[in-house]
């Protein structure tokens, strides 16, 4: 019911503004603008949009409000900070910006997706600087602390070799093989454990409960099976030691006799 | 051998029984005559008790599972018998493909038109070590099986049927055995 409701509305509202609208246009025709007229206010825009740019590209610093100010504030992601210095490369205020990698659940791995820091000192071990030359990925190890002399590991990636690799990754990833690898990782992990409990349990049921290795039966069990050895290296078959040549029935009697 | 198997198997056999009887001889030690009687404390009764009925469990348990052991036991012969048979033929089977012989079996051969003749013939050798091999299985089956002897036939009773291991039908149903007899005839 809501739904309709709302639905009803906003027809409603669309009706109302289509209505304004056809208005506007009856008192643009009552008030006799011209091409002419409606020529200039366009290129008086583009002109504004081009002053905009120019404001932004010979500006020093970057002020609250300023279009360039909008700007900074429209980038939140590495992507857009990326397509930022693509589009207007070093030529405004904005030189670098500050990137973290992006929070994911635990399940997934997305090393390509990053989100602004406005804060510098809200940077973590690991972060990331992009510039319009490229992408600094700083790597400090946790824990450890650098001094001065200490060179702190870094890697350099320009803006296309990044995005590259990103779209590369985002290729992969959405192949069926990777996009599911993690999961099959940690199931086969998993059915390894399970297996491996299972066994140790079947291990353990057997150690208690197989006739051959309760005390009772144990010393009985290597007596016979000492017996049963020593009847193995018996055969019935005796091979002639003599070098002589015998005949075909005296060979059987004597293997008869061996026997016995 | 078997007599020997027979014999360590009687003795576990009488001393799982006896260890199922070892609460009644305990009992008599109580009333022996002429001793002072011992007094214990109830905890320590009690500690007893308990472990005199988890001995007498165990011990009922493998009294219960000596049928088992003995089948086992009866197993393991069977395998030991076809293990010396197979190795007897496989021993026969080397020493026909060995190239220098330090013996020999006669053979004469005579020349005639219609061609060679041998004696003894082929047939008679293929005969003889059939004999030979029947004689090894037979020598090798000699070995009595333990659940045929009567002491333990209370025991396995029910827990074997007629079809169980059977050396010549193991034997003749092998492979390996049947792969080597047919290379020495």
């Amino acid at each position: 019911m809501d739904e309709m409701e709302m639905d009803g509305e906003a027809y409603q509202q669309m009706e109302e503004m289509d209505e304004d609208q056809g208005m506007e246009e009856e008192g643009a025709e009552d008030a006799g603008v011209t091409f002419e007229a409606l020529r200039d206010i366009i290129e008086k825009t583009d002109d504004e949009g081009k002053d905009q740019v120019v404001q932004a590209r010979e500006a020093n610093y970057i002020s609250k409000g300023t279009y360039i100010w909008q700007l900074l504030a429209q980038i939140e992601t590495g992507e857009q900070a990326i397509s930022f210095f693509a589009k207007h490369g070093h030529n405004t205020p904005i030189k670098f910006v500050n990137c973290k990698r992006k929070p994911v659940p635990g399940d997934q791995f997305r090393p390509y997706d990053l989100v602004k820091v406005d804060d510098e000192k809200a940077l973590e071990n690991e972060y990331f600087t992009i510039s319009a030359q490229g992408v600094v990925h700083v790597s400090q190890e946790k824990g450890k602390k650098y001094s001065k002399s200490d060179a702190v590991p870094t890697e350099f990636l320009s803006l296309s070799e990044w995005m590259q690799q990103s779209t590369m990754f985002n290729v992969l990833t959405s192949m069926k093989f990777f996009k599911h690898y993690i999961i099959g990782k940690v199931f086969a992990l998993w059915k390894g454990n399970v297996r491996f409990k299972m066994y140790n349990s079947t291990r353990q049921s057997l150690a208690r409960n197989l006739i051959q290795t309760r005390p009772a039966f144990l010393t009985s069990f290597m007596d016979i099976n000492k017996t049963l050895y020593e009847m193995q290296t018996l055969k019935t078959f005796c091979v002639p030691k003599s070098g002589k040549t015998v005949d075909l029935t005296d060979f059987v009697n004597d293997q008869k006799t061996a026997r016995e | 051998m078997d007599e020997i198997i027979s014999t360590r198997l009687a003795l576990l056999v009488a001393a799982v029984a006896d260890s199922r009887t070892l609460k009644e001889e305990e009992d008599l030690e109580h009333a022996k005559m002429g001793q002072a009687a011992k007094h214990k404390s109830m905890v320590l009764q009690k500690q007893e008790d308990e472990l005199k009925n988890r001995v007498l469990k165990l011990a009922k348990r493998n009294y219960q599972s000596l049928g088992t052991f003995i089948r086992l036991i009866d197993y393991m012969v069977v395998e030991a018998q076809v293990k010396i048979n197979q190795e007897s033929a496989d021993l026969i089977l080397a020493e026909m493909g060995k190239d220098q012989k330090k013996y020999g079996i006669q053979t004469t051969v005579s020349y005639a038109q219609e061609g060679m003749s041998f004696e003894p013939a082929k047939s008679e050798f293929i005969t003889q070590f059939e004999k030979i091999l029947q004689d090894m299985q037979s020598v090798t089956e000699e070995v009595s099986r333990v659940i045929s002897h009567q002491d333990f036939h209370q025991f396995i009773h029910g827990l074997i049927s007629d079809s169980g291991p059977r050396f010549r039908s193991i034997v003749e149903g092998s492979e390996a055995y049947a792969s080597s007899k047919a290379t020495i005839q």
